[in-house]
């Protein structure tokens, strides 16, 4: 009967032309949400660096699932107010549980906000595949666009059918649902995602491998809170008022049968294990400091530290066992740092039990943000013997980690892609010698290529079970593994990118762009500095990466968003993809030397890469061509950029609104970057007296850099340029 | 089926008191009409019957055991039409229909379709509910009323709206079905308990007055009800009830219904209503007394 019932409920709201307006609204409001300005609804402008896939799925449909949560809910209170105003409770109610009647209305909302999140998805299913073009995965799409769409608007339906079955008051139920909904702007919201009900927070995915990590995390916390609410609907059942009492005696007549508290119980247990035991997020405490950790203490020697990692990609978890002959231990007690969401299972000295505790980093010691704990083993005064400990668990983000939307979220353990960012896949000990190099062995799917923030990683054997075990020596590695194609650039240089990218790079022949680039720097300026001796240099695509790229010996990652179709289509870096990929690669060579001074400064990488870019394509396709598409163009948008009132007049900028002067600034900053610099670079160049001439101080400039960003050194600034040059600001000052 | 009522008082949390020690029984085959002034508690009897309130002391029984403890089972049997109740604009008739025979938990369609013959809604079954007229929705509410043929039909005041018509067919209908079921009918129109009602209530005050035939009702009034020429001048007797007045050339010809008639009053036959206004009127003056 009860089937019966939700599909008279359904028919009934099918009939009401109510539900098309509710359902046009929620559609129109998706669509809104393609629009450029909800991404600051949702990002601090600061952190907006999206994906193709955040970008054009996430927050669209998070915009749409939010604005059509509050439309269903609106619409949810309404219909049943007036289902109660008309007087129809009375002649149903004789007829039936009013229970049974709210269950089917509920669940005729759910079935019909469903059917229009679906046809969401649909409809704009084309728009997305248009716009997000080779980075679009309809899998990602899916299971995205989904999660954010659809959820929330059940547990608002669930929300604001519960809240009137309560108060059977229109007005109380909105206040209350608008209270909850406002309160998820709150900094309270920032430290706790389950909070976030019905806007999730907007995470930067990756486009290569959709960050199976975020999908876990976002249904898991989908599915809790979908719980909770439920347990608050199943419960406001139990306030539908009894031969016209109030409320609470209403409450206490429906509770005599406790069995049909069962559903709601279990819904609010089921909801409460699951955020209670959520294994995605490290949620440590910060505590106040201890000088404690400040100063490593010496530990002890130890003769070898081995360590072999295992992942199960199907639950997203490393498992792994660390063994380290200790050949002197110092104190009582050995640390280490370990990677959050990991349990240690066991600690053995030569097969003994050891004690050990897990406990949390201090701010001053610039952990505690990192995702890292620290794992105390007690060492029952012997100083020798091989300690063992076995580990395992879920990787998980530090709840700092997630505070600011658009931050990077993408640490991952899944089929195809393993990132476990910032922290080693073994516990690393801290102040504990060796006359022998840690060695780590991970074993991985055999499709998958690695690249590691450790030294020499190797493939050396393939496993049983089909996977490959890769060793890492030198260091306790963070890995980043994924399904790639690897194309050799020369004898030295490989270039590994995901499978997904395949298309565009054969079509805009962008390692064509890789050889021209380093073949040009290479005699220009000087080898890439990175390399290791024996196996040279991958430049390796990863995923999503806050920070555009980094490198390391023997490899130099590369943002996966260096290939999306927006930077690929960035006229201010290059006269088409190939020379705009060509101007990413540059920045393999000048890394950070050139330094972002200031937003609006005039000297700064950016503005060496466009140099070298059109050097290049002047080279290749000759000086007409380079004109037209580098010269020119600088030109023009300097001039444009000299007729603005504000760049005239900076003085003025500060009385401005703060968005204004970040947009203008940013606005100046991108000319100054893109076709400023260049130009003072090529007046420079002119009056040094010739390329050649050019070409010797840049090397030099090179040569100064370190070109390795995390070796702590400033970069070259625009007086260092002209120290070498021989030359003032004003020499090369464009007017 | 059985429904008994004993002892019944309602209070409502206002603190209204809307019935009074009120004891009845309804067995099948039954039709009962009753009648009571606004505000007896006629609706306030029928909503207890129905489950929608709980009686503040006394009990009432379904066949034997507490209704409020078999609730399902009377909802599965129960035609319900309010006195006042509002439809889903948007739907068809049909569809209202069909979305009450879900609720009462019948499955076939004939059903539907036989109710809307009854109810004369064969026609306008494609109409939306919001766009007929107050006559119509009225036949809609009788519609899911009688709709499944259920054992117990408790119809509050179920003719108001309908033109004479209409109230004679509907009037038909009931007494029909009341060949098989509890039929319980309240109205103000005392014709119709009188045509086809074999039992009547009258209630006034919370407290029923009268349970039995209307014929018995009648009988109890005889002696109390008589008819005179009144002049424009002429003072009408102590504690009478006037029944009609009616111009003439002599003068006003005016019934009335008293406890005692005066000698110049000619003694008429009693009708129904005659009976009803003398019963609700003695108890009015007993009260008065009462309380005097």
């Amino acid at each position: 009967m009860r089937a019966k019932l939700m599909g008279v409920e359904l028919k009934r709201l099918l009939m009401n032309k109510k539900t098309y307006l509710v359902i046009v609204l929620n559609i129109l409001m998706t669509a809104l949400g393609f629009l450029p300005f909800v991404k600051g609804v949702f990002l601090d402008p600061y952190y907006a660096y999206t994906s193709s896939l955040t970008n054009n799925v996430l927050i669209p449909f998070a915009f749409g699932g939010f604005a059509a949560a509050l439309i269903w809910g609106l619409y949810v209170i309404t219909d049943a107010d007036r289902a109660i105003k008309k007087g129809a409770e009375e002649m149903t109610g004789a007829y039936t549980d009013e229970k049974a009647v709210s269950h089917a209305r509920v669940s005729a909302f759910m079935i019909v906000s469903a059917a229009t999140a679906l046809v969401c998805m649909i409809l704009f299913l084309p728009l997305c595949m248009n716009r997000m073009d080779y980075l679009f995965t309809f899998k990602w799409y899916l299971l995205y666009s989904f999660a954010y769409i659809l959820p929330g608007v059940w547990m608002t339906i669930a929300l604001c059918s519960g809240l009137y079955n309560i108060s059977r008051n229109v007005s109380v139920s909105l206040i209350v649902v608008l209270l909850l909904t406002i309160s998820q702007f709150s900094p309270l919201s920032e430290t706790d995602l389950f909070l976030r009900w019905n806007i999730p927070c907007i995470f930067e995915v990756s486009d290569c491998y959709g960050s199976v990590s975020v999908i876990r995390f976002l249904y898991y916390s989908r599915v809790a809170l979908l719980f909770l609410f439920f347990a608050f609907y199943l419960l406001s059942v139990k306030f539908i008022r009894k031969y016209r009492y109030g409320a609470l005696r209403s409450f206490a007549l429906n509770l005599k049968k406790p069995v049909s508290c069962i559903p709601a119980v279990m819904s609010l247990a089921a909801a409460l294990l699951l955020i209670s035991f959520e294994p995605f997020v490290d949620h440590s405490p910060v505590v106040e400091y201890s000088d404690e950790w400040y100063d490593a203490p010496y530990q002890g020697k130890c003769r070898s530290y081995e360590a072999e990692v295992n992942f199960n990609t199907l639950l997203g978890t490393l498992n792994g066992e660390l063994n380290i002959d200790l050949t002197e231990a110092a104190g009582q007690e050995l640390l280490f740092e370990i990677r959050s969401g990991i349990k240690v299972r066991s600690v053995t000295l030569d097969g003994e039990k050891l004690d050990h505790s897990i406990g949390y980093f201090t701010e001053d010691n610039n952990k505690i943000n990192l995702g890292v704990k620290k794992l105390v083993v007690k060492n029952p005064n012997k100083k020798t013997g091989r300690l063992k400990i076995v580990y395992g668990g879920y990787p998980a983000i530090s709840n700092s980690m997630y505070r600011r939307d658009g931050y990077s979220f993408c640490d991952s353990v899944d089929r195809d892609y393993i990132k476990l960012d910032d922290v080693s896949v073994a516990p690393q000990a801290w102040g504990l010698g060796s006359d022998k190099l840690p060695v780590v062995r991970i074993n991985i799917p055999a499709d998958h290529n690695p690249t590691s923030w450790g030294k020499g990683l190797k493939k050396i054997k393939e496993n049983a079970d089909g996977s490959v075990c890769w060793e890492c020596r030198e260091d306790v590695p963070i890995i980043e593994s994924g399904v790639n194609n690897t194309e050799q650039v020369n004898s030295d240089t490989a270039f590994l990118y995901a499978k997904k990218y395949e298309k565009t790079i054969l079509e805009n022949r962008l390692v064509e762009s890789i050889k021209d680039v380093m073949s040009y720097c290479d005699e220009h300026y000087g080898k890439l500095k990175f390399a290791d001796e024996s196996a040279g240099i991958r430049i390796q695509q990863i995923s999503n990466d806050f920070g555009g790229g980094g490198a390391g010996y023997g490899y130099v990652y590369m943002d996966e968003n260096f290939l999306s179709p927006e930077t690929l289509s960035d006229d201010n870096k290059g006269g088409n993809k190939n020379e705009t990929f060509m101007h990413e690669i540059i920045h393999l060579y000048w890394g950070d030397l050139g330094c972002f001074l200031e937003d609006d400064g005039l000297w700064s990488v950016e503005g060496l890469d466009v140099y070298t870019t059109y050097r290049i394509v002047k080279e290749k396709y000759g000086e007409l061509y380079a004109k037209k598409y580098y010269v020119d163009k600088w030109t023009e948008a300097v001039k444009h950029q000299n007729r603005n009132f504000y760049f005239r007049h900076p003085e003025y900028i500060d009385i401005l609104p703060e968005s204004y002067q970040a947009s203008i600034k940013d606005s100046v900053g991108g000319i100054n970057r893109y076709n400023r610099m260049p130009l003072m670079l090529l007046k420079a160049e002119e009056k040094l007296g010739g390329e050649e001439a050019m070409d010797e101080v840049l090397r030099q400039l090179y040569e100064n850099g370190s070109g390795n960003e995390w070796d702590g050194s400033e970069g070259q600034t625009m007086q260092d340029f002209l120290d070498l040059a021989g030359l003032t600001e004003e020499d090369i000052k464009i007017d | 089926m059985k429904i008994d009522v004993k002892d019944v008082t309602m209070i409502y949390s206002s603190g209204k008191k809307a019935l009074s020690d009120v004891s009845f029984s309804l067995k099948s085959p039954e039709f009962v009409g009753i009648l009571g002034p606004n505000g007896a508690g006629k609706s306030t009897l029928m909503k207890l019957m129905t489950a929608g309130l709980k009686e503040t002391k006394g009990e009432i029984l379904l066949d034997d055991k507490k209704l409020l403890d078999q609730e399902q089972k009377l909802k599965s049997r129960l035609g319900y039409l309010p006195q006042s109740f509002g439809l889903f604009d948007e739907l068809t008739v049909w569809q209202f229909l069909d979305y009450m025979a879900a609720l009462k938990g019948i499955k076939d369609k004939s059903e539907i379709e036989w109710a809307m013959e009854q109810t004369g809604l064969s026609e306008r079954r494609k109409i939306r509910v919001g766009n007929l007229s107050g006559g119509q929705k009225q036949r809609v509410g009788i519609a899911q009323a009688i709709m499944g043929h259920p054992e117990l039909m408790i119809l509050d005041e179920p003719t108001v709206g309908l033109d004479p018509e209409e109230r004679v067919r509907f009037r038909n209908i009931f007494s029909e079905m009341s060949s098989e079921r509890i039929v319980f009918l309240s109205t103000h129109i005392v014709d119709d308990v009188q045509a086809v009602c074999n039992r009547v209530l009258v209630i006034y005050g919370g407290r029923i007055l009268f349970d039995g035939s209307p014929a018995g009702l009648i009988e109890q009034t005889v002696d109390h009800v008589g008819s005179f020429i009144r002049k424009v001048d002429d003072i009408l007797p102590k504690d009478c009830e006037i029944v009609s007045r009616i111009n003439t050339r002599n003068g006003v010809l005016t019934r009335i219904v008293a406890g005692t008639l005066p000698d110049y009053v000619d003694r008429c036959e009693p009708s129904l209503e005659d009976a009803y206004l003398y019963c609700i009127h003695s108890s009015a003056k007993k009260e008065d007394e009462h309380e005097g």
